[in-house]
């Protein structure tokens, strides 16, 4: 028992055309592999940054811990691998015309947390105030001559073992 | 040539679509997949370092116990140079 044929209303007379069948399939193929790759590609450049980010976060709790309480040595190692992690560059940075507005920008949250990295690895080594300086114009976070001083103020009370013992 | 196309024909050329789509989307996938991130070890002092965190927090909200011993051991462990139970203690109530 084979089933009645089905009449399918085109609105349009069907046309066979000359051209081969595999073609549009082809091309149908070819622009989901394009689109594919193209989406892939943007998803994986803007979750970059933000995985950066996150391998970040132990290194910056344990150095923050260490800045506060530990020894000098402590602090300073872990303070140069907050420092390397932050200034890593992996490839091109997203544009900030191609991140979207609602997202953080990333790099330049990591580019401060390697602001502050120096900036601690420079008390911790009881640095001159020219260097504090040179710092200080190079950073991105907001600093001049104007909020150094209670900057450095402000990261000399943030290391507290000083104040304990 | 012209005429009505029958149904197989439609399911046909519909299913040869469907399946090239299928096959540049797995093209896709395979080829331009990201390849798997490599990240380094976190050494081993890193890692009592943030223990000594958890233990610190732990020891902040803690009137004694278990967590307070545990702190004061990592952090002499660590050889740091305030190891006293309030300064455990105060270590737990930072950022």
């Amino acid at each position: 028992m084979t089933a009645p044929p089905v009449d399918v209303d085109l609105g349009a007379p069907f046309v066979r055309t000359r051209r081969p069948v595999w073609l549009t399939p082809a091309l149908v193929g070819l622009a989901t592999l394009v689109l594919t790759s193209l989406s892939i590609r943007s998803a994986a450049e803007r979750q970059e940054p933000i995985l950066d980010s996150m391998e970040i976060q132990p290194f910056e709790a344990a150095a923050t811990l260490a800045y506060a309480w530990g020894s000098t040595a402590d602090a300073s190692a872990l303070e140069r691998q907050v420092l390397a992690l932050a200034e890593r560059q992996r490839g091109a940075e997203p544009s900030a015309r191609a991140r979207s507005s609602s997202e953080p920008d990333f790099a330049a949250l990591r580019r401060m947390d390697a602001d502050m990295a120096k900036f601690r690895l420079a008390v911790l080594e009881g640095a001159s105030r020219p260097t504090f300086e040179r710092l200080c114009a190079a950073a991105t976070i907001r600093c001049n001559v104007y909020t150094l001083d209670s900057l450095i103020n402000m990261l000399e009370k943030q290391r507290l073992v000083h104040a304990a013992r | 040539m012209t005429g009505k196309p029958s149904f197989e024909t439609v399911f046909k050329l519909t299913g040869y679509h469907l399946g090239a789509a299928a096959v540049g989307f797995m093209l896709a996938a395979a080829l331009f997949a990201p390849k798997p991130r490599v990240v380094a070890p976190v050494p081993e002092r890193t890692l009592k370092v943030l223990e000594l965190r958890n233990q610190a927090r732990a020891a902040a909200s803690a009137s004694s116990g278990a967590a307070v011993a545990r702190a004061v051991e990592l952090c002499k462990a660590l050889a740091w140079p305030a190891c006293d139970e309030a300064s455990v203690r105060a270590m737990g109530t930072g950022p």
